[in-house]
């Protein structure tokens, strides 16, 4: 065994990491499948570089990249809006890997330091942040360095290098939240956090198209942005080219930038160690605590009413307005929805068939996407499926329950919109509400007849446990969304969308009779 | 309540059933009413597969099932309303309260509104959880848990209580109580089938005792009749079990 790897040093323990994190990832995908996915994986990376990154190279080749304000300001966003992303993923995996229990326990408990756990923990995490971005750029840096110059390969250490201190960021924000919030309410603000600055440069984006045409304060920032561009803020031999210059292959702004990645996380991960012990602790007793109530006494019990599908409704409305991390989790899809509505409402503006057209469309897919997340914690994320199996409540009135505590929460979050859109436009209102009502029927129909069993914790891997259902699953709000939209146009083409949509429900109870 | 009078409380007509391998062989069984039935065995011997077909949570491949005279494959509704289940991972919802739990259950068994918070507040005194009873389950200790879930198997009166390894991880003050819960229930007049692979659990409370292997009936008696099967020296059920069950399988 090499001292690399000898048991309880990093390497060994990464290496643990990455095998645990590598078996999760292909859990769901067995011999065959697996080699089938890893071909079509290895193909597109030799499309994308064939097709795209070689020609891309070529085209460099024959140019000569200078480095010029707007291309260092260019790779300046681009490298901000990927740390943004990797600081979001690395705050909302920083926060799992306080909770989630795994081998946390067989780790503190063993002679290992807090701080080598939390060192490997936090590599494992900056592993899983740069791997979607080495992928994406694979096929344009290798490209670039076999037909330019080999200089480009200075991304990966870029990218790795953000991804560090991108990680050294998240960690410390969770860990500072914790330290603010405690571990009860830091596990949803972390992922509202982590949500709202993954979604933060789209949302910014939007500040533009949201202010008042030609004046306001969206505008301005982006004039003062300007400004300071024109005025030298981007020249070459400031500091804001630093990055720019290491990306292109320097060596001592490269080294410099990798260096300072590497130095914020070892620093934030030797300071946070003992600390990650503490907390990982707490997190692990906010299970253990159980809500109280106010004591009652003695007094006799209340309750005890309601037919067998109505304490199944209650039940499953309880556990639900229960969890509010499962919940903002839920709700929290919906935050992405929110820049598609601005640049739709803003497009639209003026034109008020278009505006209702497009409130109809989204009202439509959302009530889809919201049923369909509710429907498949009401069915599939049953913590005790035997108690109901084994009462005498038969399938089809257990399933119907379940659908309408599905159905009930999300009618007073679409009531708001096609109210508003009744008001714009009666027909859109009542498009709005039709389409709303299939596309509910629908997503509830489709997750009892394709359960996906899995515990509610587990709610955002399980909910795409498989892909097939799950795109049927957008395809048929889609379908619902587009006939709804022309219906609230008064369009006859309507009926298309609706039979596709309809079409595609048929064939999805088909596959559930077969199966 | 549909229930044939002086029928057995379960009887089971060869009942079979396969999954990579036979579970249940073609097993014939009865339990009478009013006592309390140990079925022993070795792990995979077909014991909770059996109880799982009973409680219809399992189909079987072939074979009937009577609970109280009612033939549960053609009406499971009546039957699982005579039965309570209670398996040995507690089925509880951690964000539920013991109370809440148990009217969810006594609704989900369409028990009388008014019996079933008199049966609540009884049982969640007897089993010392009326104190905790506006906690979240979340909190509880496993035999906490336990109790939750026996209090819910209870609630909606049964008259055939089926339970797999009820003691298993209870300490011995709640293993009594839970015990005690199990003997009041035999002398009132329910029906109660356990499984244990706590020998000593089965040699004091049982009636009779069954012992299955590869999904047949070994032997079945009372600890007398078992011991007498077993031969001379034979003097605890634990001997009377190694003897019958082959060592290398036994518990």
């Amino acid at each position: 065994m090499s001292v690399l790897a000898a048991p309880g040093s990093i390497p060994w323990l990464l290496r643990h990491e990455i095998r645990l994190g590598w078996r999760g990832i292909w859990s769901s995908q067995k011999g065959k499948a697996r080699r089938v996915w890893f071909g079509v994986l290895a193909l597109v990376v030799v499309v994308a570089a064939f097709s795209v990154g070689v020609p891309f190279a070529l085209f460099l080749s024959r140019i000569d990249v200078a480095l010029s304000p707007p291309l260092i300001a260019g790779i300046d966003l681009g490298l901000a809006i990927i740390a943004s992303l990797m600081i979001a993923q690395g705050l909302n995996s920083a926060t799992l890997a306080l909770y989630e229990r795994r081998d946390l326990d067989l780790l503190l408990s063993s002679p290992i330091s807090a701080t080598r756990v939390l060192t490997v923990r936090a590599l494992a995490i900056a592993l899983g942040s740069v791997a979607l971005f080495v992928g994406l750029a694979t096929p344009f840096v290798v490209s670039l360095a076999v037909f330019g110059d080999p200089r480009w390969l200075a991304a990966y250490p870029v990218l790795m290098a953000l991804a560090l201190a991108s990680t050294a960021v998240g960690l410390a924000i969770a860990m500072g939240l914790f330290a603010v919030l405690g571990a009860r309410r830091t596990r949803i603000v972390a992922q509202i956090l982590a949500a709202l600055i993954g979604a933060g440069f789209f949302l910014l984006s939007q500040v533009g198209n949201l202010a008042p045409r030609g004046e306001g304060r969206g505008r301005a920032w982006l004039e003062r942005g300007q400004a300071w561009a024109a005025s030298g803020g981007f020249d070459p031999d400031t500091p804001a080219a630093w990055p720019a210059r290491a990306l292109l292959g320097e060596p001592l702004p490269l080294l410099l930038f990798t260096a300072a990645g590497v130095a914020l996380f070892a620093g934030v991960t030797a300071l946070l160690g003992r600390k990650f012990a503490g907390d990982a602790a707490a997190a692990a007793g906010i299970g253990g605590g159980g809500r109280k109530r106010r004591a009652r006494g003695d007094a006799a019990l209340g309750g005890f009413t309601g037919g067998s599908g109505g304490v199944l409704v209650r039940k499953e409305l309880k556990l639900l307005a229960r969890d509010p991390y499962l919940m903002s989790q839920v709700l929290m899809q919906l935050l992405y929805l929110i820049p598609l509505a601005f640049v739709i409402w803003r497009n639209a503006f003026g034109n008020a068939d278009a505006t209702a057209a497009a409130g109809t469309a989204g009202v439509v897919f959302l009530t889809s996407q919201l049923v369909g997340n509710l429907a498949w914690i009401t069915v599939s994320a049953e913590d005790a499926p035997d108690l109901i199996a084994a009462s005498p409540l038969n399938k089809r009135q257990a399933d119907r329950a379940k659908a309408t505590a599905a159905l009930l929460p999300v009618i007073p979050v679409i009531a708001v919109p096609i109210l508003g859109l009744l008001v714009l436009s009666p027909i859109a209102g009542l498009a709005a509400a039709a389409g709303a009502a299939a596309a509910a029927v629908s997503s509830a129909s489709i997750n009892i007849w394709h359960q996906r069993p899995g515990r509610r914790q587990d709610f955002r891997k399980s909910r795409r446990s498989s892909w097939l259902v799950s795109l049927a699953e957008t395809g048929v709000a889609f379908a619902w969304s587009s006939a709804a939209a022309l219906l609230a146009l008064l369009q006859p083409w309507w009926v298309i969308p609706a039979c596709v949509g309809a079409g595609l429900v048929v064939l999805l109870r088909r596959g559930e009779a077969r199966a | 309540m549909i229930e044939a009078s002086g029928a057995p409380a379960l009887e089971l007509r060869g009942l079979y059933k396969t999954f990579a391998r036979v579970a249940v062989d073609r097993l014939d069984l009865t339990v009478r009413a009013g006592e309390l039935y140990a079925l022993l065995g070795p792990n995979g011997a077909g014991k909770t597969t059996t109880l799982r077909m009973v409680t219809g949570l399992l189909k079987p491949d072939e074979g009937g099932i009577r609970v109280f005279g009612v033939d549960a494959r053609a009406d499971p509704s009546a039957a699982k309303r005579m039965i309570a289940w209670l398996p040995d991972e507690p089925m509880l919802y951690d964000k539920l309260t013991p109370v809440e739990y148990l009217e969810f259950v006594a609704g989900l068994w369409g028990a009388d509104p008014d019996r079933a918070r008199a049966n609540a507040e009884t049982l969640l005194k007897r089993l010392q959880l009326w104190e905790h009873r506006d906690e979240r389950c979340e909190g509880f200790s496993r035999g906490m848990k336990q109790k939750a879930a026996l209090a819910g198997a209870l609630v909606h009166d049964p008259k055939l209580l089926i339970l797999d390894e009820p003691l298993t991880g209870l300490d011995a003050g709640i293993a009594r109580q839970v015990k005690d819960l199990l003997q009041e229930r035999v002398r009132g007049g329910d029906t109660v089938i356990l499984t244990t692979h706590i020998l000593e659990v089965a040699e004091r409370l049982a009636n009779r005792i069954g012992i299955i292997q590869h999904g047949r009936l070994l032997a079945e008696g009372t600890l007398g009749e078992l011991q007498a099967q077993a031969g001379e020296g034979r003097s605890t059920l634990e001997d009377v079990f190694l003897e019958l069950v082959a060592p290398s399988e036994a518990l």
